[in-house]
């Protein structure tokens, strides 16, 4: 059986203190070598060792509790970084569903897909881990070339505005999906200490 | 008649357009430009009135989240409001489709005393 250093540390100061204990009771006059004298010595010396035993356990668990809180930390980490590769899934799977419905002249649903589109990129943008890549003028791009095609959109529907470019709006659309698909391989990919 | 805010806005994209140091992008409609900033984004379109016929023409502020915040747009009727966007929607065509820049490049290569025009291939020719 492997000891833990803490195990050999207590054991060493037991011998070590019990060795101490005895040389100063053998140096003891004569006269004071009783069993009394020898409770006392060897009492006041494992009670001392007890002090000691308690202080390296409290160490002990505290260590084990920084360990824990960090190792939960973490999972809470990966967690919240698997949520935001789902939720870039969904993303790329919307950006599909809006081309799909363009395809087919089905302009109010993919309106509405729109909406949702632009509310998951509004949502990553907050997202921590995505930070140093959403905080770019390219991201806010992506976001504001989606609510133009929106608008222009909605502007086509109300019979506003006529003369929708749909291939430009396909190409914002790719553009997109090239930019999410890029967040979540920077995310699935990133590298953990476990 | 044209807000002060807005007249300010027109005024400095104006500016900076002709200075060229406004890099103007094209969006999903025919005719509208777009420039973005920062934070959000500004679009300026043309368009035909599909009822009335009448030539429009609009500018629109684009928040960071994609929503148009603020926008107004003018009638060929509204002559000096009208002609005041027409200009910015002008002068971001001519940056967009980089019109100067292009008649540079001709001058210059028409002024450099080399033989301008490419070879075709020959059996182009129709004879």
């Amino acid at each position: 059986m492997e000891l833990s250093k803490d195990r050999i540390r207590v054991l060493l100061i037991f011998t070590i203190g019990t060795l101490i204990m005895c040389c100063v009771f053998y140096w003891l006059p004569d006269k004071d070598k009783t069993v009394v004298n020898a409770f006392t010595l060897f009492g006041t010396f494992f009670s001392l060792f007890g002090l000691a035993v308690a202080y390296i356990q409290i160490q002990n668990i505290k260590k084990t509790s920084q360990q824990t809180k960090l190792a939960v930390e973490k999972s809470l980490l990966r967690i919240n970084q698997v949520l935001s590769v789902s939720e870039l899934s969904k993303a790329n799977k919307t950006i599909q569903e809006i081309q799909s419905f363009l395809l087919h002249q089905k302009h109010e649903i993919a309106l509405m897909r729109m909406k949702d589109l632009k509310s998951i990129l509004i949502q990553v943008k907050y997202n921590e881990d995505l930070s140093e890549y959403t905080n770019n003028g390219l991201y806010n791009q992506n976001i504001t070339d989606l609510g133009s095609d929106l608008n222009n959109l909605h502007d086509l529907i109300i019979g506003n505005k006529k003369g929708v470019n749909f291939s430009k709006l396909n190409q914002n659309l790719e553009n997109l999906a090239t930019t999410l698909t890029e967040f979540e391989n920077k995310l699935k990919y990133k590298e953990y200490d476990t | 008649m044209i807000p002060e805010n807005f007249k300010t806005l027109v005024d400095k994209l104006k500016e900076k357009t002709t200075k060229k140091e406004a890099i103007w992008s094209k969006t999903s409609r025919d005719n509208e430009f777009k420039l973005d900033l920062g934070k959000g984004a500004i679009t300026v379109d043309m368009w035909q009135n599909e009822d009335t016929s009448e030539q429009m023409v609009d500018i629109a502020v684009i928040n960071e989240r994609g929503d148009r915040v603020d926008s107004i747009y003018f009638s060929y009727d509204e002559k000096e409001d009208y002609k005041c966007l027409v200009d910015l929607h002008a002068l971001a065509k001519r940056a967009y489709y980089k019109v100067d820049e292009t008649f540079k490049t001709i001058f210059k290569e028409l002024d450099n005393g080399k033989t301008i025009g490419t070879e075709r291939n020959a059996d182009d020719l129709p004879f």
